[in-house]
């Protein structure tokens, strides 16, 4: 899936209202928003890869080893690129929020 | 395998706070509900397993470190205990176990809303084409195109929802609505049933209790949201006439919408400030409120509950379905259960909670024998049930209701 830039902005944008800060210094708070995000995108990789398992035994139909001897052509390589932008959203959301909510 | 039983020396099993989450796939399908693909699906699921965890796991840890380090703390410091909340919840935020839960708390949140945001947009052309063309199909929407939703909607973006309730995206826009559906079952981990109407099966549970046989013929739902419960009432009172009242319109024509996918032909959603809900003088058996008082104001709930009363027919019930008062609460369990007022973008939470709503109705005029508070529950459809309050997320709900008496008090 690829998205339009600005629908990941809006998706970002923060909810209007106090934004709290839980340690003494922001830099905790923020470190631990990208442990959570992080966390939370690690456990979807791994379902969709548990998924994956699943629908190709059901399949009987990826030989051992072709993932791994698989490189990417041009559009398969930009798909990926913009889906790594699309994870750095979801991860680093919190800071973007947090300058956001400081205009 | 050995027929013997193997014993692992673990502590016993600790209390189910939240049961496992139920996946977002058991949302109750209808024509406007978007369609996530496998990893929005999995970004729901992980958000409410995230939840989960933090109730399970989580949750006892914070009240281990506030009896075995937040309170001594405070004992040494000053020989006494905290008088209130404030000065207790003053103590919890230097609590590192305290900060860590907290903060995950918000992430989480914070992650579902725009991951549901995300889910959604995309497909959002599609699903704005859908609802018009439901829509134009009967004639239980009426949208007030000028319509000033209050400040505190606008100004505060209730549990974390990017845009609030009333924001308006484009034309006919239906984000909001559909977001809310799938995020709203992601946060509650399907606890609260198939289509999140667990607080209208609660109320009808509570209408069969305690006036039994009753058929209300008028229903006057406020702060409707994209009305899973009040579908509950209008397939249980099929002959009532319902009207649904709420400020978002992007929520108005996604229940419409959803309402009529479901077969469900006897609700009027119309847009409207429900401090002054736009009904002209029509009165009505039931007027009620669920989970809707925590999002206004001091002034805005004192308006709701006056024009509850004048929209009530003689004879008929005001209820208003919420979290239960702080009053007589340990301490702990007021701070927890205030979370949602100071980090969840809850408005009118903290405040609520500290306030008498049965006094409230009283101040408006329902005379004080007629007024009382009560609780009303349903059995979480699905999911195993939780034997703990998770503070705020599951349990019995607090309800206040009012009755209009049929003849009039005499005065003595
Ligand atoms: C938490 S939702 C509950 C929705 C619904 N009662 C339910 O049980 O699912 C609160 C709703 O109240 C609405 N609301 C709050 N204050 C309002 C007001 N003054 N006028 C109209 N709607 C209001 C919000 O737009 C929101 O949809």
């Amino acid at each position: 899936m690829s998205l339009e830039r600005d629908l990941l902005a809006m998706a970002t944008e923060p909810a209007a209202g106090p934004r709290p800060q839980f340690f003494d210094d922001p830099a905790m708070d923020r470190v631990w928003d990208v442990l959570a995000a992080l966390t939370a995108e690690l456990a979807v990789t791994r379902t969709r890869l548990n998924s994956l398992e699943r629908v190709l035994a059901e399949h009987d139909c990826l030989p051992a080893g072709v993932v791994d001897g698989w490189v990417a052509d041009d559009e398969a390589a930009r798909d990926q690129a913009q889906a790594h932008q699309e994870m750095l959203m979801r991860v680093f959301r919190g800071l973007l929020q947090d300058a956001a909510a400081k205009q | 395998m050995s027929a013997t039983a193997y014993s692992i020396k673990t502590p016993a099993a600790a209390p189910l706070r939240a049961p496992l989450p139920l996946p977002v796939s058991a949302i109750e399908t209808h024509a406007a509900l978007p369609q996530l693909a496998h990893d929005d699906q999995a970004r729901m699921n992980v958000g409410a397993a995230f939840n989960t965890f933090l109730a399970q796991r989580m949750l006892p840890a914070v009240e281990r470190a506030a009896r075995a380090e937040v309170e001594p703390a405070r004992q040494a410091r000053l020989g006494q205990p905290a008088a209130d909340r404030h000065e207790y919840r003053r103590d919890l935020e230097q609590n590192l176990t305290w900060r860590l839960w907290s903060r995950l708390r918000r992430s989480n949140m914070e992650m579902l809303q725009q991951a549901g945001r995300l889910a959604v947009l995309p497909q959002l052309p599609a699903l704005v084409e859908t609802c018009r063309e439901i829509n134009a199909g009967h004639d239980r929407l009426e949208l007030d195109p000028t319509f000033q939703p209050p400040g505190y909607l606008s100004r505060l973006h209730s549990h974390l929802m990017p845009g609030g309730y009333v924001a308006e995206l484009g034309d006919d826009d239906i984000a909001a609505g559909a977001a809310y559906d799938v995020v709203t079952h992601a946060v509650l981990g399907g606890r609260s049933g198939p289509a999140s109407d667990r607080a209208g099966r609660a109320t009808l549970a509570w209408l069969r209790e305690h006036r039994p046989g009753w058929t209300p013929r008028r229903i006057l739902d406020l702060g409707c949201g994209i009305g899973t419960n009040t579908c509950v009432l209008a397939r249980a009172f099929p002959d009532a006439e319902i009207i649904a009242v709420d400020a978002g319109a992007a929520l108005l024509r996604y229940a419409a919408a959803r309402a009529a996918s479901l077969g469900v032909t006897n609700i009027r959603f119309i847009q409207g400030d429900i401090e002054t809900p736009p009904v002209g003088d029509e009165r009505f058996d039931l007027v009620m409120t669920l989970m809707v008082l925590h999002e206004t104001s001091r002034p805005g709930m004192q308006r709701i509950f006056a024009s509850c009363r004048e929209h009530l027919a003689k004879g008929g019930l005001t209820f208003h379905l919420e979290q239960p008062p702080y009053r007589d609460k340990p301490l702990l369990e007021q701070c927890l259960r205030d979370w949602d007022g100071r980090y969840n973008n809850e408005a009118f939470w903290s405040a609520m909670h500290d306030t008498d709503l049965a006094a409230q109705l009283r101040a408006v005029g329902f005379p004080a024998q007629h007024v009382f508070e009560t609780t009303a529950n349903a059995p979480p459809l699905g999911a195993t049930t939780a034997t703990q309050e998770d503070y705020g997320r599951g349990g019995a709900w607090y309800v206040v209701v009012g009755e209009k008496p049929l003849l009039k008090e005499v005065s003595v």
